[in-house]
């Protein structure tokens, strides 16, 4: 047991190290983790998010809430057969005089394809992070399709212009994809539990866990207790609840500093 | 002037771009198969095929359509021998008759996307279609009826 610990001691800041890679200087990683902090506002915005989900059921409107008809993800991400997302959503939005509550519009309406989710909602910043950069996970992009899909997709670009009451995306267009470059010109630097951490978007160690069952729906939220070790020193793995993320937390003895690193689930 | 093409008759009509194409096939073009019933592609009253794909047509500008065919329920045979008409027909799944035309021009889009849809596939292509009366279980029926009798007319 004691050297189980001790072997995960040595373990915990060489997992930490290999989070940032060796390429940036220290300015230019700060820039970039800055800058994706914007990148992750936009894509989790409802206009980006609704239909970046891990489920079959698009949501709708800014609070993210069901879509009406039951309408689902379907065999290519374009509906069910036989109720296609085009059926309600042309082209482009409707006329300003259908109304503030006609369905939007724009090129391809679509969820992205069941084999290729490509899920934002609820992702934390290092998780989206890696899911953004994993060619697996992103339909095959490399950073210079990335760059273009984020700055000429029509459906993309719908989030800017929505049309009826719907909130646009609040980021200006150009700012986020200028914040996209830098993040990516940086070599796309992995966002790292620690900054996560510093923005206060991650709640990592149990003893920050939201008191009550119903808080720990809260985004970025985990779950796990810590194994005792020696001399008040503690491991523990938690694990996030809504995609399964394991994160391995060390503290080396009660009171002193943890440290957290993730690791692939 | 739009130029549409709606049950392979092509027409040239008098409207501003921006009507709703569903204005234009009842009130202009006549065909009052299809129907009204929210103006808000919230149920499925008003749907008819462009291109083969279904589409609400009380929230397609009219613009949208122009040069594209266009089928609304009237145009889906000459005599109601459609298998999904006849089908419905069999079956009787008609209460007062409101939302059956848009019922109808979505099975026809799912049978043609999925030739033996299952109850699940039933239930996911026309939960966007609305029926007052709650036909629900004999459009069900009647969906795997015509599937059947699609399969039989092709062969
Ligand atoms: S009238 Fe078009 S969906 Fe209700
Ligand atoms: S039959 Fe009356 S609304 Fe459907």
């Amino acid at each position: 047991m004691r050297h189980e610990l001790r072997g995960l001691a040595m373990l915990a800041p060489l997992a930490l190290a290999a989070c940032g890679p060796a390429g940036p200087s220290a300015e230019q990683r700060a820039a970039a983790v800055d800058a994706f902090a914007t990148v992750k506002e936009v894509f989790q915005h409802p206009r980006c998010q609704n239909c970046h989900i891990p489920g079959d059921a698009p949501l709708q409107f800014d609070a993210g809430v069901a879509h009406a008809q039951a309408v689902v993800r379907g065999p290519d991400g374009h509906g069910a057969p036989g109720l296609p997302c085009g059926t309600c959503h042309g082209e482009s939005n409707p006329p300003a005089s259908y109304g503030p509550h006609a369905p939007p519009g724009a090129p391809h309406w679509a969820l992205p394809p069941p084999s290729m989710r490509m899920v934002t909602q609820g992702l934390s910043a290092p998780a989206l992070c890696a899911m953004i950069k994993d060619t697996k996970e992103n339909n095959g992009r490399d950073f210079a399709a990335l760059i273009k899909h984020v700055s000429e997709d029509k459906l993309v670009l719908w989030g800017w212009n929505p049309g009826g009451e719907r909130k646009p995306v609040p980021v200006p267009h150009a700012q986020f994809v200028e914040k996209f470059k830098v993040w990516a010109d940086a070599g796309a630097v992995s966002v790292g539990v620690t900054d996560a951490r510093r923005s206060g978007e991650m709640t990592n160690f149990p003893s920050e866990r939201p008191a009550t069952a119903e808080d720990r729906a809260v985004p970025g939220h985990r779950k796990g207790d810590p194994i005792p070790g020696l001399a008040g020193s503690a491991v523990g793995w938690n694990a996030r609840r809504e995609n399964r993320e394991t994160l391995r937390v060390f503290e080396p003895r009660a009171g002193t500093t943890r440290k957290a690193s993730l690791v692939p689930a | 002037m739009v130029s549409l093409t709606i049950n392979g008759k092509t027409q040239d009509f008098d409207v501003p771009d921006d009507m709703p194409l569903l204005w234009v096939i009842r009130d202009v073009a006549h065909l009052t198969g299809t129907k009204f019933g929210c103006g808000l592609a919230q149920c499925g009253a008003c749907t008819v095929h462009l291109d083969g794909a279904p589409l609400r047509a009380c929230v397609t500008p009219v613009g949208a359509a122009a040069g594209k065919a266009i089928t609304t329920i009237e145009g889906l045979s000459p005599d109601g021998t459609h298998p999904v008409q006849r089908a419905w027909a069999e079956l009787d799944v008609v209460q007062c008759g409101y939302c059956q035309s848009g019922q109808i021009m979505s099975a026809v889009a799912l049978i043609k996307a999925k030739p033996e849809p299952t109850d699940a596939d039933i239930d996911a292509a026309l939960s966007g279609n609305i029926c007052r009366c709650g036909t629900y279980p004999r459009i069900r029926a009647a969906v795997h009826r015509a599937a059947t009798l699609a399969k039989e007319t092709t062969r």
